[in-house]
């Protein structure tokens, strides 16, 4: 099982990642998938300026372990990066990183959703918007729960 | 015995701190005991957010139900419900 994940409040070089991924897999994997999520200007309408993440250190990396963990038992992968940044954040930032490589694009692609839609709702973040309408805190979404809901079973 | 308590997101804001210590509790003393202990000393607003619905509670970062009893040293987390990605 070859993963490796980073929690930080730096930004991350998507190409770089890119590089470091294709070099680890070189000639056995025959696809690698990426998802990058981004930070939006809004909300249901209201203006977000500025977003703040908190996790819970050593706990958090854990959370995301199990993720990775089943999405490696599932899924035929050989190598899975995973950047995920806390911290205060501004529309257009990056904030999450999934890189996922396998001997096919089918796996390669299911096990980016997979771990974006499980990170959602079982990895240890918590998530402040600010802007027009005040500081909210984010709570997750009854689509999210779907999402990664529909992999069990 | 003495254990700390870490509070995340709202919790955290209400408390106005991101950790708390409480000392010299009396044992046996269990999850549901410490929430007492954190209305008494910190007020109704911060044990309503740390007792909501959804709130799940770790003990040295392992998820543990309301009745697991507590340890000096303990570290107690209250995690309202995850927001990533």
């Amino acid at each position: 099982m070859s993963y490796s994940l980073a929690i930080q409040t730096q930004d991350f070089d998507v190409s770089a990642e890119w590089r470091a991924m294709r070099a680890q897999v070189a000639g056995n994997a025959g696809a690698v998938a990426a998802f990058c999520g981004l930070v939006r200007d809004r909300f249901e309408s209201a203006a977000v300026s500025t977003l703040f993440l908190e996790h819970y250190p050593g706990m958090t990396e854990r959370s995301i372990e199990v993720i990775l963990e089943s999405a490696f038992e599932r899924f035929d992968l050989q190598a899975v990066r995973v950047i995920h940044r806390v911290g205060t954040l501004h529309p257009g930032d990056q904030i999450v990183l999934v890189l996922c490589a396998s001997a096919h694009r089918a796996a390669a692609f299911d096990a980016c959703q997979f771990v974006m839609d499980y990170l959602k709702t079982d990895a240890l973040f918590w998530k402040k918007e600010s802007g027009g309408a005040g500081d909210r805190w984010v709570d997750s979404t009854a689509g999210d729960h779907e999402r990664s809901g529909r992999w069990k079973g | 015995m003495n254990v700390a308590v870490r509070l995340f997101a709202r919790a955290r804001e209400i408390a106005g701190l991101d950790r708390l210590e409480f000392r010299n509790l009396r044992a046996p003393c269990d999850v549901q005991d410490l929430l007492v202990e954190i209305g008494r000393a910190h007020g109704a607003a911060l044990y309503a957010e740390v007792s909501a619905i959804g709130v799940r509670v770790a003990v040295n970062q392992e998820l543990v139900d309301l009745e697991a009893r507590l340890a000096d040293g303990d570290e107690i987390a209250f995690l309202p419900p995850v927001t990533g990605g």
